[in-house]
């Protein structure tokens, strides 16, 4: 299910103000997403950005502890393991916006007083973890046949100290990068979820980013669809 | 009468004074609550501040000490954390006494007294002005001179919140911000350079909202600088004097 994705023109001159191609950094690294991989949890997906990978598992609608139910919406909780050692402050702060990310777009309400709990597993990273997160999560959900308003994806930009973009970094661009910013964006209108961002930079440089971030998105919703394609024509 | 409909539909109590656009104290939009700065109101402390924002308080010591390099720096608050470090307000490099082995460690308390919406506001605003006021020896060793802190920005926080998908409001309370269906927190320096553009999931946003809460984080920073230049500017003459200063 492996399939390479590179950013067409059309995401160079968005997203960059010099026209001179710019090597290998606009572009996406390789996609590869295996749907139904577990068997205990109710949804499973891992998916891989480059070297970077994450597994997910997603249990849901079930029971909720009565201490933890909504009347009326699915209480919904985000677990993220990394690979070594046991979750810190910096996990919790991911849990969080992976979890409010989520809250956006599944459509609780259908399933008042149930929980529906994602884990993650972080299996290797190699830049733009949280990226990975979100579309790993994504793909979980969708798996488990949760109900969306709408898909949502994870796109992660970098910006070199002479303002150079690069989108979907790895962990050694991540480190050299003056900004690192973090999007989450529904499938529907490209509206922004989430963001995140390390460092500084300016409001056009920002604009500049959510631009090619939206751009970037487009590759990883038709990467959905022909993932999902492939699997349920096989059955 | 009032008290029990609030109770029974939060919601839809907010949306009426929301129809007339402002809050349920009769606060207009993009208004904010009055804030209150205070400088070292603790004198245990290197340097320390307390901001009030409305019913928001925060207080906020810096202490600095000798100390090894932690191994694992379990980190209070993240975002705080996060924050001083993307917005270089200040340089760690300027807290080194000897290379590869000795540095200053500077302990950030922060305690909240009071919630009531807006915390990053307030907690940023203190973190600013008691690293302004921190006067140790620490200044005296590295810079070689008396005085106090090399603070190199003034990070100013905007914390916007949506209702309804369509409506923002700058700095609501805590019932609000219940309620609020999504949030957005800006943080800008001196020179317009973001430092943080934080959203925490919610509702998403549009383009023509984008820009709007762009305009809030410019407008919110020019008044934030005005009053802490203002406090700073009075503490100088006379020292151990309490100053306080409101807008």
């Amino acid at each position: 299910m492996e399939r390479a994705i590179q950013a067409d023109a059309k995401v160079y001159s968005e997203a960059g103000t010099e026209s001179s191609p710019r090597g290998s950094g606009c572009s996406l690294r390789h996609f590869a997403c295996e749907q139904n991989l577990l068997s205990r949890p109710d949804g499973s997906a891992s998916f891989l950005q480059g070297d970077t990978s994450v597994l997910a598992g997603v249990y849901g609608p079930a029971e909720v502890k009565v201490s933890k139910e909504i009347f009326n919406k699915a209480t919904l909780e985000v677990i993220l393991r990394p690979k070594i050692g046991l979750p810190g402050v910096a996990e919790k702060s991911r849990e969080r916006l992976i979890r409010n990310t989520c809250e956006a777009v599944v459509l609780g309400a259908l399933h008042p007083r149930t929980s529906i709990t994602v884990v993650l597993q972080v299996v290797s990273d190699a830049g733009s973890l949280l990226a990975c997160c979100l579309n790993a999560a994504c793909m979980a959900l969708v798996d488990a046949g949760v109900p969306m308003r709408a898909l949502f994806c994870g796109v992660t930009c970098a910006l070199d100290s002479d303002g150079t973009l690069v989108l979907d970094p790895t962990a050694k661009q991540e480190k050299e990068a003056r900004a690192v910013l973090t999007f989450a964006l529904d499938s529907v209108e490209q509206k922004l979820l989430m963001s995140t961002t390390k460092g500084l930079y300016s409001d056009a440089e920002l604009q500049q980013c959510l631009a090619a971030a939206q751009a970037a998105s487009q590759h990883v919703f038709r990467f959905y669809r022909e993932s999902l394609q492939r699997r349920y024509s096989k059955s | 009468m009032v008290v029990r409909f609030k109770t029974v539909e939060p919601m839809e109590y907010y949306r009426r004074f929301l129809k007339e656009n402002c809050h349920t104290n009769g606060r207009e939009f993009g208004k904010f609550r009055t804030t209150t700065v205070n400088i070292v109101p603790i004198s245990t402390t290197d340097g320390s501040a307390l901001v009030k924002l409305g019913n928001t308080t925060v207080v906020y010591g810096v202490k600095a000490e000798f100390a090894k390099p932690p191994t694992d720096t379990q980190v209070a608050n993240q975002f705080i954390a996060n924050v001083t470090e993307n917005s270089q307000i200040i340089q760690k490099e300027d807290f080194c006494v000897s290379s590869g082995k000795l540095p200053w460690f500077l302990y950030c308390d922060l305690i909240c007294l009071d919630y009531d919406g807006n915390i990053l506001d307030a907690c940023t605003f203190a973190l600013s002005v008691a690293l302004k006021n921190v006067k140790t020896a620490l200044a005296e060793v590295n810079l070689k001179k008396k005085g106090y802190l090399n603070i190199r920005t003034h990070p100013v926080v905007t914390f916007i919140a949506m209702f309804d998908g369509t409506l923002l409001i700058v700095d609501c309370t805590g019932e609000e911000e219940h309620l609020a269906i999504g949030n957005l927190t800006i943080i800008m320096d001196e020179e317009g350079k973001l430092c943080c553009f934080h959203k925490p999931g919610g509702s998403g946003l549009t383009g023509a909202k984008f820009q709007d809460s762009m305009n809030h984080a410019v407008t919110r920073h020019k008044e934030v600088k005005q009053i802490m230049e203002e406090v700073i500017n009075s503490m100088k003459p006379k020292k151990k004097v309490t100053f306080s200063k409101q807008i």
